[in-house]
Parts: structure tokens; sequence; C-alpha cells
């Protein structure tokens, strides 16, 4: 009908005008460097444009002075052999922006995986309920203070490995809701980049392997479902096309560990003397000084659980009631119990792993804005922000509209507020979480003369 | 209700009685600066000294009454705060039964209120027992559960004692002065306000007679005050800080930490404003609400829906109390605290939600890290933002909000749950 297709293009068009205001908020609003992941990262950025994959002590030390010289460290660089000093993070997120470092335009690669992750989000809202919906649900997504704040910090790798997540995350639960429409070669593609998402998801962020698991179980235990119902074609096909996608960021990840670790299974954390662990010993402490930083970063995150634990208990109800006989009245049509329990799983991977992290379970934590603590926990926005926009359906019409606009206006304003407030800790503060790592002076010199008694220097040294 | 359901309710009643007793003696610091504040009142009063005359105090009358009586069971003060804990616990405990039979007269399950009463008390904490809010608190819900009865003259009476003790009890006679009005005419208002004017004038005149300025100032000192750190205006003012558009820092006043900048002064100025603007509205949608009623004939008790009505109403009129005021103390949560199981309508569950984390959050700005936002370090002046904002949000719900009827009203929290999101 016309009338529908131009309230789809009405809803396309506003959500189009949002990301446009989004990538306008996060250009206009001058970026500061944050925290000493985007020092390491526009380090290692430099390092590997000129195909630099480790350096030697000289090297690494005068990086060091520079950065610290305005501020900075190169905390995620480590000793990795003799005289040898690598990147410990997982590089993904440094491949991928190469090109626009060489373009001398970084800011566009968060741009370009924000806009992707908007569109997938998008198709999958519009899958879930309607056009309204996906307008709804992308911009909210958008629009949330830690999704803002970290799409704007271009060296850090957080959003990218959200992103890359939330698209391989959010085409596969696409793709679960499609499947019996889709054409055999748009499967092919869709699994094709699911696969390459989930991948490279893992090579932007060693730990977003949990949650790629949860995505890896609903896979087999679909597939396997399907070669049991005679569908063995089908089933070898999609994992075929999703191993492939898999493979590619995963080889390239193998390859780069062999080239700067000596073996393929050997990865930066191994070699980093930063607390970066995880111990059930640090969940209660990450609860006592990490919970109003995620109500603060993620407004969506009290409604999206409320809404989780409504759906579980609506079709756990519906699923006894089927073992009664008695009529099954299903409440969330929407959402299937696979696909339910697959968000679920998503979400636990995440918050699961992150409350039981050992440095933001740390004292020195206390006080810090909250990006620093909840940035960690972006890789669940897409669940979150897909749970909370059905609860939003299902709530009073003036109840969802006073949310959308509090959860909206909420995102810009503490984006604003993360992004001005800087610096976010004098590097000389106690509560700066690098404080325990921090030379006693800094001269700040360059000069190759004074290297050896910086003491930013002699950390790397020693 | 037969025996054994009687019997039942009784088994249920006593198990969540045992459980407030526990949290109120087990779990919750008990003691502190306030109480041993409170405790020094009660040794002036017990050598003698008349309050006000012979020492300042910054209370009304009914205060010292519950600061006294717990100098009765104990004269030392370790023995004062136990005493003055498990004064708190009676009232919390009458409370309890009070709700009880204000939600069976509203149509709202007793499960509801037993279970929302209790999140209430474990959500905002240690406070409950650290100072005497819970006591007005609970005077306010007798005063609604005579209302909700038809007494009337004694629930105008009752108010007053309220309002002797703490002053916002109050601010809940416009409501029943407007319900009984459009109910019966201003003829029926007459004896209501003569009792509470009565009462008033019962504690008030010899306390006047004695020390004039004293027993005023007791009233007027709360209006006197700086903007306090932890209003919604300081926590405007400490956002704009953390965006670089004002600066604002905390210092200490007088009674509490309040906030400095160009704006505190102008702000705690129209504060009155505001929050004379924000009750007037609450009055009016009242107002409003309550037309249909004088086409109604004069009626013995409010009906189930007009008394949800006045329930949810009487809880948005603190809620705008707390946001428009230039002081937002930590144990003004405890006012909500009665009410707020007995609120209904659509967005029910929300403000559950919200009151519940506004609660925690309270609690983790005051005691938890309250030093930390003196400090201005910012999650703490993130969680105070996040407080306010949901306050703020709960006062436009409950504007907006329209009471569920008996009829309409849930039984138990799952099939709350269930309305809500069918």
């Amino acid at each position: 009908m016309p009338n529908d297709s131009y309230r789809a293009l009405l809803y396309r068009a506003i959500t189009a005008l949002g990301v446009v205001l989004a990538f306008f908020l996060i250009l206009v609003i001058p970026q500061h460097m944050k925290e000493n992941s985007d020092w390491s990262f526009q380090y290692a950025a430099q390092n590997f444009s000129q195909g630099r994959f480790t350096l030697d002590g000289t090297t690494i030390g005068l990086e060091a002075a520079e950065a610290n010289k305005y501020g900075g460290l190169l905390s995620q660089y480590a000793l990795v052999g003799d005289d040898r000093y690598a990147l410990t993070e997982a590089p993904g997120y440094i491949f991928f922006l190469l090109p626009f470092y060489y373009l001398h335009a970084p800011e566009l690669g968060n741009l370009v995986l924000a806009g992707g992750m908007t569109f997938v989000a998008y198709i999958l809202f519009k899958r879930l309920r309607d056009e309204k919906t996906a307008c709804l649900g992308s911009l909210l997504l958008l629009f949330t203070p830690v999704t803002l704040a970290m799409l704007q910090r271009e060296y850090a790798d957080n959003f990218a490995a959200a992103a890359f997540l939330s698209m391989g995350g959010g085409l596969y639960v696409y793709y679960c809701l499609r499947q019996q429409e889709l054409t055999p070669r748009s499967a092919a593609i869709l699994l094709f980049l699911v696969g390459l998402g989930l991948g490279w998801s893992i090579a932007a962020n060693y730990y977003n392997a949990l949650a790629v698991l949860v995505f890896m179980l609903h896979f087999i235990f679909t597939s396997v479902r399907s070669w049991l119902t005679g569908r063995r074609h089908a089933a070898v096909r999609a994992s075929i096309w999703m191993g492939l996608g898999l493979v590619i960021p995963l080889a390239g990840l193998l390859i780069y560990q062999n080239a700067v670790f000596g073996l393929p299974w050997r990865f930066g954390f191994q070699y980093t003397q930063l607390p970066v662990s995880f111990s059930m010993r640090f969940l209660s402490l990450n609860i006592k000084y990490v919970t109003v930083a995620l109500l603060v970063g993620f407004p969506l995150l009290l409604p999206g659980v409320a809404s989780l634990s409504a759906a579980l208990y609506k079709k756990i109800k519906a699923f006894m009631q089927r073992h009664k006989h008695e009529e099954v009245n299903d409440t969330w049509p929407e959402l299937r119990w696979d696909v339910l329990l697959l968000l679920a799983g998503w979400i636990a991977a995440v918050y699961g792993l992150y409350l039981n992290y050992e440095w933001t379970g740390n004292t020195q934590v206390v006080g810090m804005p909250f990006i620093v603590m909840a940035r960690y926990y972006l890789p669940a926005v897409l669940p979150l922000t897909i749970m909370a926009v059905l609860l939003l359906k299902r709530i009073p019409r003036e109840l969802s509209l006073a949310l959308t606009i509090l959860a909206a206006a909420w995102g810009v304003v503490f984006f604003a507020q993360s992004a001005l407030s800087y610096p976010v800790v004098p590097a000389h503060s106690p509560y700066n979480p690098m404080a325990g790592y921090l030379p006693e002076k800094t001269n700040g010199e360059l000069d190759g003369q004074n290297v050896e008694k910086n003491p930013a220097i002699e950390t790397f040294l020693l | 209700m037969n025996k054994a359901t009687k019997l039942k309710w009784v088994i249920v009643v006593g198990a969540f009685c045992l459980l407030h007793l526990l949290f109120f003696t087990r779990v919750f610091y008990s003691g502190g600066p306030d109480v041993a504040g409170y405790y020094q009142y009660a040794v002036k009063m017990d050598q003698g000294q008349v309050p006000y005359r012979d020492f300042s105090v910054e209370y009304p009358p009914g205060a010292l009454a519950t600061f006294y009586l717990p100098y009765l069971v104990s004269d030392n003060l370790q023995g004062y705060g136990t005493a003055f804990t498990f004064e708190m616990l009676l009232f919390d405990l009458i409370g309890l039964l009070l709700l009880l039979g204000i939600g069976r007269k509203a149509g709202i399950s007793s499960w509801s209120c037993l279970i929302g009463y209790t999140l209430g008390m474990a959500a905002i904490g240690s406070i409950m027992v650290q100072r005497f809010d819970m006591v007005p608190a609970v005077i306010t819900l007798g005063a609604v559960y005579a209302f909700s009865r038809g007494s009337y003259k004694t629930a105008w009476a009752i108010l007053a004692i309220g309002t002797m003790t703490k002053l916002f009890p109050g601010l809940l006679a416009p409501l029943f002065l407007i319900y009984q009005w459009r109910c019966g005419g201003l003829r029926s208002v007459i004896p209501s306000v003569a009792a509470f004017a009565a009462v008033t004038l019962l504690i008030a005149v010899p306390l006047m007679v004695l020390d004039r300025h004293g027993f005023i100032s007791s009233f007027t000192i709360q209006s006197q005050r700086s903007l306090q750190l932890e209003s919604t205006y300081s926590s405007l003012l400490l956002l704009g800080n953390s965006l670089g558009i004002v600066s604002a820092y905390p210092i200490q006043g007088g009674i509490s930490y309040d906030i400095a900048s160009s704006l505190a002064g102008p702000l705690a100025r129209y504060s009155f404003v505001f929050m004379g603007v924000g009750l007037l509205a609450v009055y009016g949608f009242y107002y409003r609400n309550c037309r249909k009623l004088a086409k109604s004939p004069a009626r013995f008790a409010p009906d189930p829906q007009y008394l949800a009505d006045l329930l949810n109403y009487s809880f948005a009129v603190l809620v705008v109390l707390l946001v428009t005021s230039k002081v937002f103390s930590p144990q003004f949560m405890v006012w909500l605290y009665p009410l707020f199981p007995l609120v209904s309508g659509r967005f029910r569950s929300t403000l559950w939600v919200i009151f519940l984390a506004a609660s925690c959050l309270t609690w983790y700005i005051y005691p938890l890290h309250y030093y930390d936002l003196v400090d201005t370090q910012q999650s703490a002046v993130d969680a105070l933002i996040l407080r306010n904002a949901l306050m703020i949000f709960a006062a436009v719900l409950l504007l907006g909000e329209k009471a569920t009827t008996a009829a309409e009203n849930t039984t138990d929290a799952s099939l709350e749950l269930r309305l809500t999101f069918d």
C-alpha cells in the first residue's frame, strides 16, 4: 500500500537522520585521548602502518616517552622476547583501521562500523516486529551513552569489537528468523557475513570468544537438528559458509600471533602485567563498583533485564501449560525459544565474564567516570536493546514515549559528559587506574640522551 | 474470610514481621551522629530543660516525643540507640498493618503490599534506623488509613500530629480537603479542618507560650538553608559542571553539605516557586479527577476507585515535594516508603522499579559514597544525577497516571506481570 511504503520511507529517513545526528555529535565535540589503551592503539596503528608488529626497546622507549609527555602510557605494549615489544591486545581492530589510517581519517573506521551496526539492527528489528520498531530500536542502540562515547574514541578497540559482534550476531539472529524464506544463495552470503563478523570480533577482542561460543553452540544445535530432520545438505552448506567466514579473520589472527609471539596459540594477554584476569572473587567487588556505571552507561539495562525476565517467565509458563494440555498462550511470539535463549546467552556471556574482571573489581576504579568501567559491557548492547525495545512495544504508549525520549536525551547528555570531562583522571591522581604502574617522576623529554633516565622508558627497559 | 484463611494470613504477616525484625536488628547499622543528637535532646529534657526555651531544637515538637521515648528504656547512648531501633521497628510494623488495611480497602493485593513494603525497607537500608523519619511517614499512613475508613475527623487529627512531627504530612491536607469538598460540600469540611486546627493548637500553643521564636524557628529553619548537595537543583548544577557549562562544587554548610555555584543562590530562592507550581499542579490534577464526585451522593468512606486515586496523588505530592525541594536528604526516601506499595495503575510496575532503584542509589550515595560525592568524583555525581532523574521521571508518570479500580487491581505479583506484559 502507498501509505505503508510512505511510512516505511519516513521511518528510514528518521533513522538516517538520527545516524547523521549521532555522527555530527561525535565529530563536533572535540575528541581526547582518554585512557592508556587509546594511546597504545594509536601507536600500534602507526607501527602497523609501517609494517612493524614488534619494536625494539629503544623505539618503544622513545614512543613511550612521547606518549608520556602528552599524559599517556603505552601500557598495552609488553616485552614478548629478547628486546622485542608487542601489543598485548588483539590486533583485529588495528588491521581494520589501517586503510583509514593511510587516508589520514582514522575516525571513519568507527563511523563505517556504526553505519553497519545500525543497518543490521534496523533489518533485525524490522524482522522482529515492524518498521517503526526498527527505527526506534536502531536509534536507541546508537544513542546509548556508551555506544556514542566509544564511537567517538577512534583508537579504542571497544566500539569496533562490539560492532563486529553486533553485526555478526545480529545477522545470525536475522538468519535464524528468516531461515525458511531465504534462497540458498542469500543464506550462504548471510552466513558468510555472520562468520566474518563473529570471527573478526574475536580478532578485535579475545574476550568476545565467549559470546561467539554461545552462537556456535546454537549453530551446532540447530545444524544437528536439521541433519536429524533430513535437511542434511542445508546443514552442510550452512556449516561451510559460516566456517569460511569465521576462518578468514581467525586464520589472520593465528598468522599474526605466530609472527609476533612465535606460536599461533600464544597471545598477547599471556605477556601483559596489567590486572586483566577473571575470577569469581571479583564478582562482589564488580557489583559494588560497576553497577552505577552500567545504569548510567546503559539506560536500557533495567528495561532490558526486566523484559528478558518477563519473556523467559512467559515462555516457561507457556511451556508448562503445553504439558498440561491447556491452551498455549505465548505472549512473546516474536522470539522463538531458541532465539530468546541465544539472546540471553549473549548477554550472560558478556556480563557473566566482565562481572568477574579483575581490573574493574579493583579499588582504584572507585570514583572513575562511568565509561571507564561500562565500556567493557558494550558487546551486549544489541541483545539488551532488542529486549528493551520489545518491552517498550508492550507498555502504555505514553510510558514508552517518555522512556524513549528519556533514554535518547540521557544518551546525548552522558556522551557529552564523557567526552567533555577531560582529562578523565589526572595521571598523578590516586584514582588513576594506572597509578600503581606510573613512574614517580616524568621529565617528558624526547631527547635521545635522556632516554636512559626517562622513568617511562625505564619501565619498559626493566 | 474463613478461619483457615485468617490463620494463613496471620502466619504470613507474622513471617514478614520477623523478616523486618531481622533487617532492623541484624542487617541495618543503628546509631550514628543523628541518633546521638536525639539522645542529647532526650538527656536535656530529662534534666528538666524545656525545649525551644532552654535549648534550641531544629525539629517540631512531635519529633521530641519520639526522641524521648527510647530514653525511658535506657539512659546510656548505646542502650538508647538499641531502643531507638526498636522504636522505629515498632512504627514500621504498625505501618505494615495499616498498609494491609488500606490495601484491602483499595483492592490492592495483600501479597503485593507485603512484598513491596519489604522490598522498600531493604532498598532504603540503614537510614531507616538512623533517623526518625519513619515516625511521621507512618503517622501519615495512619491518617490515610482513617480517611479510607471514612473517619475524616480522626484522619485530620492524625495528620495534624504528623505535621507537628515533621511538616511534610501537612501537604496531604489539600487532597483530603478536595475530596471532602467535592464529595460533601464545604459544610462537610469544616469539622475536619477544625479537628486539624484543634490538635495543632493543642500541641503548639503551650510551646509558643514558652518560647514563640524558638518554636517557630524549628519549622522555618529548613527554609533558610542553602541548596543542599543532593537536591535536584544541585544535581543539575553538578551535571552542568561535568559538561563545562557552569562551575559548581560542594561546600560544608551549616546543617549539611551544600553546593556553591553562581546559580545556587537564585535556584535556592526560586525553588519555592517550583515547589509551589509542582504541588499546585498535583492538587489541580486531583481536583479535576474529583470532578465526577460532585454528582455522587456523599458517602461514608471513599470508593476503592477514589481511594486508589487519593493514594496515587498522595504519593505524587511527596515525590513532587522531593524533586522540587532545595533539600533532598537521604532519609526523605522513608517518607515515600509506606505509600509506594499502594500506588496502582498502568505505570505501577515502572514506579516500583523506579522507587526501588532510587532507594538503592540513595543508599549508594549516602552513606557508602558520600565523601566521593563531596569530592565530586564522577561515579558518585552520576549516581546522584541518575537518582534524581528517576525521581523526576516518577513525578511525570504519576501526574499522567490513572489509578485502577479494585476489580482491575491485581491479586499477586505474577498476575500483575502478566497484565503488564500481555
